[in-house]
């Protein structure tokens, strides 16, 4: 077979049924799109070293080199990943908080950020219909292309263009996309907002950064949202399908996030449950709290339970689901840590 | 020359095969001619055209090549010498009319068919030997291998025609339909004739009264009594002759250009004075005696034709019956593996078999120029057959592709004749998979589109172009609204029939005159039929991909049409003169080789008006061949290829 990258994406992630969906190959590249559920190869691409494969969340990842890339530390044995801080808390803001069904941190905190200038632009999901989508494009015919129900991602860098993608539903949406529209001699200051997945294919940007796109230093805040499994509109139906590929994920709130931003639950509906990962994370926390734009409180001993107990069998399941797969205890697939520490933590 | 028309016999003049054609049915005094455009002969009637309104002649292009053999047949019928071009594919489209037009006859007119065959099909997509059709239809078949021949022949033709009440074919090929030639011009006959169609019965002569097919008994035996009337005017034919000494040692039967060939090898081997060559340019029926004059001055015979070997075996089909005593003859040729079975021949070819038969040594081609040959050829870089830059199929096929692998389910195109035929190579990447001759694609689909029982859901588009639309599909898409077949016929309108030189047709508002003429409308036609119709423009990528995928994914079964129109490149080019677009690229913008590119425009979508700088590793606009059409500028994944209005 081709040593192409994207014919080995095609055999590695795509065909086997492990692609997520996150639009982290197709986003920018001319060759694949992201199509009703399914990563499409237009036309055939030549490269061996493509970021298609080097970005995808679901080929090899070394997770300790990412752990250590981003938050300085090794991989960590901990439930829910690295944690500085974790709250509750919901925007003072009363335009976002009406428009969303929980605390609104997620707007609040991109809001926050645009008006302080400690980012020039966010890049969040809304829905077709709510504004233009994502820019010059590679393939901007099709990536572009209305229609197929889901939703696409935006850039937003008025407090305006913001609260017009608030409350939008956390399907998978084409935020890579726009963070691959924005010209690569772009100064901005970007924060983006995604799924685990999503975030994960961030970061790996940090790993083997990008050549003709956007340097990946720009992006100053990362914000994950919380993810139970990924859902996507099928063709010609109005219903949410499970995508069965989220079985194989290991990630339920973004650890490889500045932040992490869940639902207050059912006990705190009206609020967020936040997890504050690094340094830049931290300190946008405290300025929105300083500013009083963000309202908080602690996150009680037993919400904080429930968090990670989501998260440690979230992690067991995928390496269950995993090792179904494989049968074999050294092939984690994508999922790079040892053995020793997948079978100690996880089964 | 001062035209086509000129009025000056004896005069010399230097004209191409296709024109020596046309010039041998005025000379002939035609009053119709109607044809369908088809290379090699498409010139033909474009240079009647030119003349006709000052000649007062009848000239049309035809919707396809049977309504205009059929409308040159009425015109004979009613007395008016008539006549019909085609290219080799033609004569399989009239066929049914022409097998029972020989046993009506055609009147009092004439009628005269020049069939030009394509050898090595260098613009056709078979190689067809279309000399097989008189044999089986009892037609005389008149070989030419001159321009000079061409036009006398023609004219001569139509004499043959009236003899055998018949029509008469004169035979070309690519060769001679497009080298120029010099011919000795004719007279132009003066007068006009009165068109009438009789409407006495005739019991004497039935078939020049009465154009009905039938009772086909007593018929079929008349053809075949009338076609013998033939013979002694070829058997006395100055078309026919030998050249050579009385005994040869070899003795050459062909005709046609290949004919040229022989002399050329006679020449270059200098045996001259050990082999005749005898041109038997009346092909069909034999002129036996002749033959039999011919064959008794050697014991070699080597028959040099092109393609199947038709000559050869009527020739030694007629030795075969040749009185017990006869000298035996050597023959060679196809048969024999002397003479290649397919591909046009050469002088070269000629002398390997001579080589071969004679044990001459003569050394075809110099060493040292094929040496330098292979050199020059590495440093051409390789290119494959591209549309032209410009070409709106481009942008339709560029659609089609993204359409089909968006929809995902191993969708196909059927293809047709046209320049969009070059839709099986990386041209129209790669998208078509099936490709025949006119009419085949949506008669293919047709067969696709009703396969659901047997668990077929890949999307089939068939794709024809404007002018084979009219000339061959139109029942296609009867049947296939009817039949509900389940299918998307994407018409590519580019309003002229532009593979072979831009002639009109019944959808662009002009006559072969120029004049203006009556628009059948395309779009109200397939309405008419019940086919749903969209029309895009393909050089609207997103809007012509969207309309594609959003039929693919409809539930909705039966044909539906999709019109993308945008006029010819080289069309539009002529008429505007100018670019829409001035093209740049930016080279810091340009991503090259690099991930998020790996050379899209140039590897990918190939328009020949984009180059590669191998020094930079960029792109570039080739401004000699950039026509400005602005579409790669679509497909440029960095947006560093721009366009401003010019």
């Amino acid at each position: 077979m081709e040593d192409y990258a994207s014919v080995k994406l095609r055999g590695e992630v795509i065909d086997e049924g492990l692609c997520p969906f996150c639009g982290g190959c197709a986003a920018g590249c001319p060759y694949l799109a992201q199509y009703r559920g399914r990563i499409v190869q237009l036309d055939r691409c030549t490269l061996s070293e493509g970021n298609c494969y080097q970005y995808c969340p679901r080929t090899y990842t070394d997770m300790d080199a990412l752990s250590r890339k981003i938050f300085g530390v090794p991989f960590s044995e901990e439930d829910m990943g690295v944690v500085k801080d974790t709250l509750l808390a919901r925007s003072t803001d009363t335009a976002i908080t009406q428009k969303v069904p929980d605390g609104g941190v997620v707007t609040g905190l991109l809001s926050f950020a645009l008006t302080e200038g400690l980012i020039d632009a966010g890049i969040t999901t809304g829905m077709p219909g709510d504004k233009g989508g994502g820019g010059p494009l590679a393939r901007n015919v099709v990536t572009t292309m209305s229609g197929d129900g889901s939703p696409i991602g935006l850039l937003a860098r008025s407090n305006e263009e913001l609260l017009q993608c608030a409350g939008a539903d956390y399907l998978t949406a084409r935020v890579l996309s726009v963070l691959n529209s924005i010209p690569k001699e772009s100064n901005e200051k970007l924060g983006i907002v995604g799924l685990p997945c999503q975030v994960a294919s961030v970061r790996k940007r940090k790993l083997s950064p990008p050549q003709n796109r956007v340097g990946i230093d720009n992006v100053k805040l990362v914000i994950s949202l919380f993810c139970a499994n990924k859902r996507w509109l099928e063709p010609g139906e109005s219903r949410e399908v499970a995508n069965k590929a989220c079985s194989y994920c290991w990630d339920w709130t973004g650890e490889l996030a500045d932040i992490s931003v869940g639902s207050g639950r059912a006990r705190f509906k009206d609020w967020n449950t936040v997890i504050v990962r690094t340094e830049a994370g931290a300190d946008i926390i405290s300025r929105a709290r300083e500013k009083g734009a963000l309202e908080v409180q602690p996150l009680p001993e037993e919400s904080l339970a429930l968090e990670k107990k989501a998260s440690l069998d979230k992690k067991k399941r995928a390496i269950k689901n995993i090792l179904a797969r494989t049968g074999d205890k050294k092939n984690l697939l994508y999922f790079g840590i040892p053995e020793t520490l997948a079978t100690r933590l996880y089964s | 020359m001062a035209g086509i028309d000129m009025d000056a016999p004896g005069s010399v003049e230097l004209l191409m095969g296709n024109e020596a054609v046309a010039r041998g049915a005025l000379e002939a005094g035609i009053g119709f001619a109607a044809q369908y455009p088809g290379t090699p002969a498409s010139e033909v009637l474009s240079v009647l055209a030119s003349v006709s309104r000052k000649m007062n002649f009848h000239t049309e292009w035809s919707a396809n090549e049977i309504v205009a053999a059929e409308a040159a047949a009425g015109a004979s019928f009613a007395g008016i010498p008539a006549f019909s071009a085609m290219k080799q594919n033609g004569i399989n489209v009239i066929s049914d009319f022409l097998v029972n037009l020989g046993m009506t006859g055609i009147g009092t007119g004439g009628l005269v068919l020049v069939v030009g065959d394509d050898p090595s099909a260098i613009s056709s997509s078979n190689e067809e030997d279309s000399r097989w059709i008189c044999k089986w239809m009892d037609i005389p078949l008149l070989d030419a291998s001159t321009a000079q021949e061409a036009k006398d022949m023609v004219k001569w033709a139509f004499d043959v025609s009236r003899e055998v009440d018949n029509a008469c074919i004169v035979r070309e090929t690519t060769r001679l339909a497009h080298t120029r030639g010099r011919v000795v011009l004719g007279e132009l006959p003066k007068g006009q004739k009165k068109a009438f169609f009789p409407d006495v019965w005739n019991m004497f002569n039935p078939t020049k009264s009465k154009f009905t097919a039938g009772p086909f008994g007593i018929l079929h035996h008349n053809l075949q009594q009338r076609l013998k009337k033939a013979v002694p005017l070829f058997e006395a034919s100055p078309f026919n002759s030998y050249v050579g000494p009385e005994k040869p040692e070899l003795l050459i039967i062909s005709s046609g250009v290949c004919y040229l060939y022989c002399t050329e090898a006679l020449e270059l081997l200098k045996v001259e004075d050990r082999v005749g060559v005898f041109k038997l340019a009346t092909s069909w029926p034999l002129p036996e005696r002749l033959i039999q004059r011919n064959l008794s001055r050697s014991k070699k015979v080597l028959f040099v034709e092109e393609i199947n070997p038709f000559t050869e075996g009527n020739v030694m089909e007629f030795a075969a019956s040749l009185p017990a005593g006869t000298p035996h003859v050597d023959f060679y040729g196809k048969r024999t593996g002397h003479i290649r079975t397919w591909g046009d021949l050469n002088t070269d070819m000629v002398i390997d078999a001579m080589n071969q038969i004679l044990g001459t040594t003569y050394q075809v081609g110099d060493a040292e120029y094929a040496k330098g040959l292979a050199e020059a050829a590495k440093m051409v870089p390789p290119r494959s057959i591209n549309l032209c830059p410009g070409c709106p199929h481009r942008g339709s096929y560029w659609a089609i592709k993204d359409a089909l692998t968006l929809d995902g389910r191993h969708g196909l195109v059927t293809g047709d004749i046209g320049c969009y035929s070059l839709g099986f190579i990386g041209a129209g990447f790669f998208q078509e998979r099936s490709m025949h001759c006119m009419g085949a694609g949506i008669g293919v689909a047709n067969g696709l589109g009703n396969l659901k029982e047997f668990g077929f859901d890949q999307p089939v588009i068939a794709m024809a172009g404007d002018s084979t639309f009219y000339h061959a599909c139109i029942p296609a898409l009867i049947n296939g609204v009817y039949n509900r077949a389940n299918f998307i016929f994407v018409i590519v309108d580019n309003s002229a029939t532009a593979m072979t030189g831009f002639q009109p047709h019944p959808g662009v508002g002009v006559a072969a005159t120029g004049e203006e003429a009556p628009i059948v409308d395309m779009e109200a036609l397939c309405r008419s039929m019940g086919a749903r119709v969209e029309v895009c423009d393909p050089f609207d990528l997103k809007n012509t991909t969207e309309t594609l995928v959003r039929l693919m994914a409809e539930e909705q079964e039966g044909a539906r049409v999709v019109i993308m129109r945008r006029v010819c490149e080289l069309v539009r080019g002529r008429k505007e003169k100018r670019a829409p677009y001035k093209m740049h690229i930016d080279p810091d913008i340009c991503a090259g080789d690099g991930c998020g590119c790996n050379r899209l425009c140039i590897r990918v979508f190939g328009c020949p008006g984009l180059m590669w700088d191998k020094e930079s590793g960029k792109a570039e606009i080739d401004e000699a061949i950039c026509t400005g059409c602005g579409l790669c500028a679509d497909i440029c994944p960095q947006g560093a290829i721009t366009k401003e209005a010019a």
